[in-house]
C-alpha cells in the first residue's frame, strides 16, 4: 500500500469525526466542509514528511490540527470581515433537523475558544490539561469556559441536558 | 466521565450532521495537501527543511568532498532519509500510520546528478544561461542522493528549486488532483505531467511542473523572488516558463 493509499484509508476513517467537529466549531456545512479539508491538506503534508519525527498518533493529530485551524481562520476572520445577517442553513438531509438547529442556535452564542472547548472535552474526551495544551491557555481558562458553554447549552436543553433527547 | 459529560457528548454527536460525500471531501483534501506541498518543496516551510538543511549539509557535502579523494567515485551522496525514523503504530485502530516510502532497489534507476551540478544541468535542458549558485544556507540546503535529491539555486536572481524522489504510487491520479489552478497531461514520453501556478502567495508569485518518470517524481519550480515568500519580486513573473519547467521535470538526464 503507497503513502497516498494508506493516507486515503486514514482519512476516509476519520472523516466523519472531523466533519463533526468541524461543523460544531463553525455551525455551518459549507465552513466545516473547508475546515475538513485544509485540515487534510496540512496533515497529508504531514503525513509525507520524509525526515523528521512521525505522527505518533495521526487521529488525535488530525483533530488537534483542525482545532488550530478554526481558531486561527476565526482571528483573520474577525480581522478581515464584517458580520453580515445570518443565512438559514439548509438541511442536510439527515438525522434530527431541529435538534440540529437548536444545537446550532445554542453555539451560535459561544465564542469559538469555548466551542472549542467544548469539541475538546466531549467530542473528543480530552483531559483539561491536553485541551489547554491544544489551545494554549491555562487549565482554569480551560474549566471556565467549560462552565460558560454547558451553561448555555442547559439554557437551551434543559438543565439535565437531556430533555429534548428523550423528546425524540 | 460523569453522566452529565456523557449527555454532552451525545448531543453533540447526535445534533451534528454527516458528511454526504466524504469521499469528495478526502479527494478535495488530498488535493490541497499536494499543492501545499509543492510550494513547501521550494523552501516556503523553513521548519520543515531545517531537519532537511542539517541532513542535507553532511549529505551533499561529505561526500563531495570524500568523492573528490577517490579518484573514480560517483561522488553521490548517502540518502538523507535514511536516518529518518520509522513511524509507529497510531493509537487508532482505524487509523492506519505512515510508512517510510521505498527506494530503489539494486539494478533500479538512480539518480545520477548531485544538487551542485543541477544549476548547470538546467541550463542545459532550457537551453540559455541564468543559472546561479546553489543555496547551501539554511533553509535553502541541498541535499544529493541515489533516491532523492533537492536544489536550491539562483536563476537571473530569483529562486528555483529541484526535487526528485521516489514515486509513492499512483502517479496518474495524483497528477489528475493536482488541484486548483493546475492542469495534467501526458507528455511525449508518456509520463503524466503536472502543470501548476503562476499562483501567488505570501508575496511572491511562483510556477512549477511534476513529471512522475522510472519510479521517481520530479518537481520543478521557479519564483519570481529571491527567496518564497516575504521578499519583493525581481521579475514580473518566474523567469522560467511552464514549458521549461516541464522540459526540466520531464528529462532523463537526471538518472542513471
Amino acid at each position: 500500500m503507497t503513502k497516498d493509499q494508506e493516507f486515503e484509508e486514514f482519512a476516509l476513517a476519520r472523516i466523519p469525526q472531523l466533519h463533526r467537529s468541524a461543523w460544531l466549531l463553525c455551525g455551518d456545512v459549507h465552513r466545516a466542509e473547508d475546515l475538513v479539508q485544509e485540515t487534510l491538506a496540512k496533515v497529508y503534508v504531514r503525513w509525507h514528511r520524509r525526515l523528521g519525527r512521525p505522527i505518533e498518533n495521526p487521529a488525535a493529530y488530525a483533530q488537534t490540527c483542525l482545532v488550530r485551524v478554526y481558531i486561527s481562520a476565526q482571528r483573520r476572520r474577525s480581522t478581515h470581515e464584517r458580520p453580515v445577517e445570518s443565512a438559514a442553513e439548509q438541511a442536510v438531509g439527515d438525522g434530527d433537523t431541529d435538534l440540529r438547529l437548536a444545537l446550532a442556535g445554542a453555539l451560535a452564542a459561544l465564542q469559538p475558544l469555548d466551542r472549542a472547548v467544548l469539541v475538546l472535552r466531549y467530542l473528543d474526551d480530552r483531559p483539561v490539561a491536553e485541551v489547554a495544551e491544544v489551545l494554549g491557555c491555562s487549565q482554569g481558562a480551560v474549566r471556565n469556559r467549560t462552565l460558560r458553554a454547558l451553561d448555555r447549552l442547559r439554557a437551551v436543553f434543559g438543565p439535565s441536558l437531556v430533555d429534548l433527547l428523550h423528546h425524540r | 466521565m460523569d453522566q452529565q459529560d456523557r449527555n454532552v457528548g451525545t448531543l453533540l454527536v447526535e445534533g451534528s450532521p454527516t458528511p454526504t460525500d466524504p469521499h469528495r471531501l478526502v479527494v478535495a483534501g488530498m488535493a490541497r495537501g499536494r499543492a501545499l506541498r509543492r510550494r513547501r518543496r521550494a523552501g516556503t516551510a523553513a521548519a520543515s527543511l531545517a531537519v532537511l538543511g542539517v541532513l542535507g549539509v553532511g549529505a551533499a557535502v561529505v561526500p563531495l568532498i570524500a568523492a573528490s579523494e577517490r579518484p573514480g567515485s560517483t561522488g553521490l551522496a548517502s540518502d538523507p532519509t535514511s536516518s529518518a525514523p520509522t513511524p509507529s503504530a497510531p493509537t487508532s485502530s482505524s487509523a492506519p500510520s505512515p510508512s517510510p516510502s521505498a527506494t530503489p532497489q539494486q539494478g533500479e534507476v538512480r539518480i545520477g546528478v548531485q544538487a551542485v551540478e543541477v544549476p548547470g544541468t538546467v541550463a542545459g535542458i532550457v537551453g540559455r544561461d541564468g543559472a546561479g549558485a546553489l543555496r547551501t544556507a539554511p533553509p535553502y540546503t541541498s541535499a544529493s542522493g541515489p533516491d532523492t535529491l533537492v536544489a536550491h539555486f539562483s536563476w537571473m536572481g530569483t529562486l528555483t528549486t529541484v526535487v526528485i524522489e521516489p514515486d509513492t504510487g499512483n502517479a496518474r491520479r495524483q497528477c489528475e488532483q493536482g488541484g486548483a489552478g493546475s492542469t495534467c497531461s501526458t507528455n511525449a514520453q508518456g509520463d503524466p505531467e503536472l502543470r501548476w501556478g503562476p499562483t501567488t502567495g505570501d508575496g511572491v508569485t511562483a510556477q512549477g511542473a511534476t513529471v512522475w518518470q522510472q519510479g521517481f517524481e520530479v518537481s520543478a519550480l521557479s519564483y519570481n523572488a529571491p527567496d518564497g515568500k516575504d521578499v519583493a519580486p525581481t521579475t514580473a513573473a518566474p523567469p522560467l516558463s511552464l514549458d521549461e519547467l516541464a522540459r526540466i521535470a520531464g528529462s532523463g538526464v537526471w538518472f542513471e
